[in-house]
């Protein structure tokens, strides 16, 4: 089990060296020059070729590449990401930890409700399948999976802040601003965790253990529960994990329907900015929680498998 | 012999329902019964509707399969019965041996969660009661050290160990009826040779069972009465003897002077075989 | 396959959808009964009338018409997405799964960097990076989807590659290129079809996404998913206005999806998925 986890985790440190690299590759890509941006950054009122090259000196940019990169890298893990272009004052790891927990808050409360909804509705289309429940949960399904978030969220606005008048349109303070943005990021999730849900307890129906449950006669519920269940969501438990780092990435667009002050805002703010610092931090970010979640719920899948354990 | 029936199969009749709501025969109209002590031998290719038939009765088809007649065991319909009924009768009454008992388990779960799991759906026993039972369960089927198997998964246990599990689980609750479908199939040789010793076991135990398997050898090792079945229809039945000599049905024919002719051709070699020995 | 997929009615809806729209599109001029563009404050926010049949916008510009004009930029640029992605994807596939070796090596590390990476981030930086404009948002997409048709093809290559009609047009002497496009193409066409169908879908929602937040197709230009963005600016006072270009979206995402599925339903009456 040790050398598995060692295996792993050795595995996981080349890619998130690649990501690392990318990020790196993407913010030297750019076609502006970083020591005459850097001149712009403090104001210098003229930029003249000898300051530049100055500035060029005092950056390092004049060391190779791959020097470079392992400063940057240095960087990096003592959490300094360098200073936001449109903003010299701010630095980007203030502008990131700034919006992180509005996002992380978006998130959980989305994974709250992706759980809630999708574990017990996926549940029940297994078990009744091709009911009237069942066909009417798959049709939503499948028009969901067409449907643009940002539409349901236009609708959503729409619907329940302007017409009915219950929530607030946009922005975010009291408990009942999360409400309609959480509700528009997981509605994709739900229908994606639904299918996976229902298909894969469909196919441990197949299995032979159920056959033998069923001749040891034992409860409906019980095998419903005890093994089938189980049995999936415990093929599911890596698909279930990295649903966190995807609804994290994935509320960029619902965040900027609903104005709500988190990463994906910024990213977008950024974007049209040109701030790169904070593009690339972003990108990092996200590419190694993706990584990071990753690991983790594959050790964990392999941990609680008494096939894969191995403990003889 | 008594002459008592205990269970009685009339004009049993399975349907699949396709998905465009046509409808295909899988059993066609068979009818048997089986005799208190008695060792019912249903022999046929895969496919033929050998197992289907006994699934029927026990309620294990899904709902895509339709079902008609009757099963009177010791004089009720099973197939009139509510589900909750019928898995009272399974694993209880009425057990069964299932063909790859490395698949028969959940591999998440212990042996021994397994083994109580199936009690605890039937009778009431203490925690205590239920260790002593399942250790006692265990020593019974020759399985050495069953402290240490009631902790492992199935993954860790043999083919033949979790066969013998199965065969033990099927005895403890001393059923009525064993159905045993091809119980010795997906085990190698020298396993499905201990293993048959276990249903002669049984079979002394004068506990009545239905034996399926496509293999006539096997059949004709442990039953009474031989049943032989061809696309969902009973082609013959009758004793052993009755099918070996005086098969009248040709798909009963062909499978006889098939396992004659691998016989003849075994001796064949084997004389064959020795006499290459000699002769280099 | 075609036949089975011919049995099928309401995937043949679907073709019907998706014809009807692309020469809807194609001739868009013929059917826009205004001027896409034409701005007339004076009849905006109109309601539904046989002059505008889907009311006008904050612009008073027929909406109807703009909806038929962002066929053009909403369906083609998602082809073309979906054409560009195919033949990276089945150049790569086709190199890796045929040559193996170093190549396939270097290129299935890649594809893995590429796949571990989640994709809308990807567009993000790739449009970040190259600027705010419909090419790269094009080239964004097609950066991130190639590799999983890329991975997809050379595991089909890799399995037909010793199927033993293309072992016996190796033994009778055919050229390698002959073999790569007279047997193994043909033989992954159908399973890409599927993907390809399926991912279309996925292009026209990813693409409206990015034109819906700014950093695609550009505001006056008719696109459905700009459309949207217009909408939301007017929200409280004209809802009507975000109707036409959701539905339209759901609509025609939804018949490429139920399309890919009876495909590949199509293709392996077996494996019947949700």
């Amino acid at each position: 089990m040790k050398t598995y986890i060692l295996k792993r985790i050795g595995s996981a440190i080349p890619l998130l060296f690649c990501i690392s690299f990318l990020c790196f590759v993407f913010i030297n890509l750019i076609p502006s020059d970083p020591a005459e941006v850097a001149l712009r950054v403090r104001q210098t009122p003229v930029i003249t070729e000898q300051a530049i090259e100055e500035v060029r000196e005092e950056l390092g940019l004049n060391a190779p590449y791959l020097v470079r990169y392992g400063r940057w890298l240095m960087n990096c893990l003592s959490f300094n990401f360098g200073v936001s272009y449109t903003n010299p004052s701010r630095t980007v790891l203030g502008e990131i930890s700034r919006c992180l927990p509005a996002t992380v808050q978006l998130a959980m409360v989305s994974l709250i409700f992706v759980i809630l909804l999708s574990l017990p509705i996926g549940f029940l289309c297994a078990v009744f399948q091709n009911s009237w429940f069942d066909k009417i949960v798959r049709a939503i399904v499948f028009m969901t999976t067409a449907m643009p978030a940002y539409w349901i969220g236009l609708l959503l606005i729409w619907f329940v802040s302007i017409y009915l008048d219950l929530l607030p349109t946009s922005g975010s303070g009291s408990m009942k601003h999360i409400i309609l943005p959480a509700i528009t990021v997981s509605l994709t999730y739900i229908s994606t965790y639904i299918r996976l849900i229902r298909n894969n307890m469909l196919e441990n129906m197949k299995e032979d253990y159920v056959l033998y449950a069923n001749v040891r006669g034992l409860k409906q519920t019980n095998i419903l529960i005890r093994h089938i269940l189980k049995n999936s969501l415990h093929t599911c438990i890596v698909a279930i994990g990295m649903s966190i780092p995807q609804l994290i990435s994935g509320t960029i667009v619902v965040e900027n329907v609903f104005a709500w002050p988190g990463l994906g805002k910024l990213c977008i703010e950024s974007i049209f900015n040109r701030d790169y610092p904070v593009i690339q931090t972003y990108v990092l970010l996200i590419g190694t929680l993706f990584v990071v979640f990753n690991l983790i719920f594959d050790i964990i899948s392999y941990v609680t498998d008494p096939r894969l354990r191995g403990d003889k | 012999m008594s002459e008592k029936k205990i269970l009685e199969i009339k004009n049993l009749t399975v349907d699949l329902r396709n998905t465009n709501k046509q409808t295909q025969k899988i059993i066609h109209d068979i009818s048997f019964e089986l005799y208190e002590g008695e060792c019912l031998g249903i022999l046929g290719e895969s496919g033929s509707g050998k197992s289907m038939s006994v699934k029927a009765i026990l309620g294990l088809l899904n709902s895509n399969f339709i079902i008609n007649g009757k099963a009177m065991f010791f004089g009720v319909d099973l197939l009139s019965q509510t589900n909750e009924k019928l898995r009272q009768y399974r694993g209880n009454k009425i057990t069964m041996i299932l063909q790859n008992p490395m698949t028969c388990f959940d591999p998440l779960y212990t042996m021994e969660k397994q083994i109580k799991e199936t009690w605890m759906s039937h009778i009431r026993l203490s925690k205590h009661e239920m260790k002593d039972k399942a250790m006692d369960m265990l020593a019974r089927m020759q399985l050495k050290d069953p402290e240490e198997i009631l902790k492992k998964y199935p993954h860790q246990l043999s083919g033949g160990m979790l066969q013998r599990i199965t065969i033990g689980l099927a005895l403890s609750m001393e059923p009525d009826l064993i159905v045993a479908d091809e119980p010795t199939t997906a085990i190698d040789a020298i396993t499905q040779y201990e293993i048959m010793k276990e249903f002669e076991e049984i079979k002394k135990r004068k506990t009545a069972m239905i034996f399926i398997s496509h293999d006539l050898s096997v059949v004709s090792q442990i039953a009474d009465r031989i049943i032989v079945m061809n696309q969902g229809k009973i082609a013959e039945q009758g004793d052993l003897n009755h099918i070996m000599l005086h098969a009248k049905d040709s798909y009963t024919k062909q499978l006889v002077s098939s396992k004659r002719m691998v016989l003849e051709k075994y001796n064949a070699i084997l004389q064959k075989g020795y006499k290459d020995d000699y002769t280099r | 396959m075609w036949r089975r997929l011919y049995k099928n009615k309401m995937a043949m809806v679907m073709i019907g959808i998706i014809l009807m729209t692309t020469i809807i599109g194609i001739f868009a001029p013929f059917f826009a009964p205004h001027d896409s563009y034409k701005i007339n404050i004076l009849d905006k926010y109109a309601p539904y009338s046989l002059e505008y049949p889907l009311g006008t916008d904050n612009l008073g510009r027929c909406i109807l018409s703009r909806m038929i004009y962002g066929i053009r930029p909403t369906l083609f640029l998602s082809l073309l997405t979906m054409i560009g992605t195919i033949s990276i994807g089945t150049v790569m596939g086709l190199l890796a799964g045929y040559f193996t070796g170093i190549i396939d090596e270097i290129i299935m590390r890649m594809v893995d960097v590429m796949l571990s990476f989640p994709s809308q981030i990807m567009v993000f930086a790739v449009v970040a990076l190259l600027g705010v404009d419909v090419r790269n948002v094009i080239l964004a997409n097609v950066f991130i989807k190639w590799a999983w048709y890329a991975r997809m093809i050379r595991t089909n290559v890799m399995k037909y590659k010793d199927t033993n009609y293309v072992l016996y047009s190796r033994c009778i002497g055919n050229k390698e290129s002959f073999i790569l496009f007279r047997h193994l193409l043909p033989s992954i066409s159908s399973e890409m079809a599927v993907l390809a169908t399926l991912d279309i879908g996925w292009a026209i929602l990813n693409i409206s996404t990015l034109s819906f937040l700014g950093l695609g197709v550009q505001a006056p230009t008719p696109e459905w998913g700009a459309m949207l963005s217009e909408a939301k600016n007017v929200l409280t006072t004209n809802p009507n206005q975000m109707i036409a270009p959701g539905v339209a979206i759901v609509i025609l995402v939804a018949a490429f999806n139920f399309l890919g599925d009876a495909l590949r339903d199509a293709l392996d009456p077996k494996e019947k998925n949700l």
